[in-house]
């Protein structure tokens, strides 16, 4: 029997009633992270007032929980009015950060007064070195885990993120390690994306395969504590649609463009020149082609022969093949290698499952 | 039952159609599920309601008797208090 939550969560993405919303409020960074996916287009950013403004549109909407994005969020010059902007109009407060700033206990202080429901963490090394060359910037590393130790002592709960890359792919038991001292769990993602406006230079930067495989089949689990791998979006639920893209969630860019989700950037409407996003939500035609897409995506996986363990991304996949369904070189490799992991566990093919739920 | 009750500050809540809804205290790092009787009484913790018209609501919306109404809804208003999803009265909020 499905839990009171799951299925409650389950009854929102079938009806496509958002919970999330994404919040890129600018793309400035203190960080040059090489593999980092933004593409500012140089358009003026919309201003503290009209994010203000969007915050509203979003709370009228029903939105539950708020992340706050960029860019490096915490470099907007008015990043604690619009956080506080967002526990006013009662909505849950995430934040992904660098975690550079928050080295200052004051900061996190002021942080903390905020009740951020959490702060997502990305860490890119265990050792200085890694993490400054990945973000370019030296000290980065002493000041992200001094942030890290600082957010944990105030009692703000954490989450730390690392992007696998070449620079890293060797130290990530380190890493786990690191998150560990903290009383942490650390979510690697094996998926580097092209940048959003197509340029694909940060792929030169992923693992390389043969890491890749034996990072699914043979490390993960050790890694991870007994974790087997996912074998779907996280973001997905059941509903036959492949991930929440247009569904669960959207994004707003630092522009004020509503997109499906942060990887599938269609633009669907611009939120300062729409009335409420009720008008949207149901009507718009980029909208139901994103989600006829998912459902699609997942329809097409389900017939291929690794299509249940998949985790597969419309967005990544538009951006490096220029079709959202076509299944792109790293998804590929990551199913089949997750698929070996469970044929070396004799765990049953979890299509079997499916079709008999 | 004194006052109007009024959700605790700082939560987030949101109704799921007719199913229920999610309610997020941030302070706690925990989410709620409330069924959809839960959530229409919780909907109107405004510090606007007061008890007998929360009752009123609920009487109406699941054809239960005024009594019946009354004794749920000041079952399910101990539950919040009991978990922390309810004003205190000190900060919970008079109608004028």
């Amino acid at each position: 029997m499905t839990d009171p939550y799951r299925r409650l969560l389950n009854y929102a993405f079938a009806q496509a009633i958002p919970l999330n919303c994404q919040i890129e409020i600018t793309y400035r960074c203190n960080h040059l992270c090489s593999f980092c996916y933004n593409s500012p287009t140089g358009q003026r950013e919309m201003s503290t007032p009209q994010i203000f403004e969007a915050l509203s549109k979003i709370q009228e909407f029903g939105v539950l929980y708020v992340t706050l994005t960029g860019g490096e969020a915490m470099c907007h010059r008015d990043f604690f009015a619009i956080a506080a902007e967002v526990r006013r109009l009662n909505m849950a407060l995430r934040v992904y950060t660098n975690g550079y700033l928050l080295a200052d206990k004051k900061t996190v202080a002021r942080l903390r007064a905020l009740d951020p429901l959490e702060v997502e963490v990305s860490i890119h090394g265990s050792r200085p070195e890694t993490h400054d060359a990945l973000t370019r910037i030296q000290g980065a590393f002493v000041k992200t885990v001094q942030a890290i130790g600082n957010l944990v002592e105030a009692g703000i709960k954490v989450n730390l993120k690392c992007p696998i890359t070449q620079l890293n792919q060797n130290e990530l038991f380190e890493i786990r390690d690191l998150g560990e001292r903290f009383g942490l769990r650390v979510n690697f993602d094996a998926v580097i994306t092209p940048k959003d406006d197509g340029d694909q230079g940060p792929l030169a930067l992923r693992a390389n395969e043969e890491f890749i495989r034996k990072y699914w089949v043979e490390w993960y689990s050790e890694l991870h504590r007994g974790k087997l791998p996912p074998r779907q979006n996280h973001c997905a639920s059941e509903g036959g649609a492949n991930c929440g893209t247009g569904r669960s969630g959207f994004t707003v860019d630092p522009y004020g463009n509503i997109l499906p989700c942060v990887a599938f950037r269609r633009k669907i409407a611009n939120i300062l020149e729409i009335e409420s996003l009720d008008s949207i939500w149901r009507t718009s035609p980029v909208l139901q082609e994103v989600r006829d897409l998912s459902v699609e995506a997942r329809t097409q996986l389900d017939k291929h022969p690794n299509g249940p363990y998949f985790t597969f991304c419309l967005g990544v996949a538009e951006n490096q093949t220029g079709n959202p369904l076509a299944v792109y070189p790293q998804a590929e490799i990551n199913a089949q290698a997750v698929r070996r992991h469970y044929e070396l566990l004799q765990i049953k093919d979890p299509g079997v499952r499916a079709k008999s739920a | 039952m004194a006052g109007y009750p009024r959700r605790a500050p700082g939560s987030a809540f949101r109704a799921v159609g007719d199913e229920g809804g999610f309610v997020v205290l941030p302070a706690r790092s925990e989410v709620k599920v409330l069924n959809p009787a839960g959530a229409l009484i919780f909907s109107l913790l405004d510090g606007v309601h007061s008890p007998e018209q929360i009752r009123d609501a609920v009487a109406q919306e699941f054809d239960v008797s005024a009594d019946q109404a009354m004794r749920d809804v000041e079952v399910f208003l101990r539950d919040l208090e009991l978990h922390g999803m309810l004003a205190d009265e000190a900060t919970s909020g008079v109608a004028s």
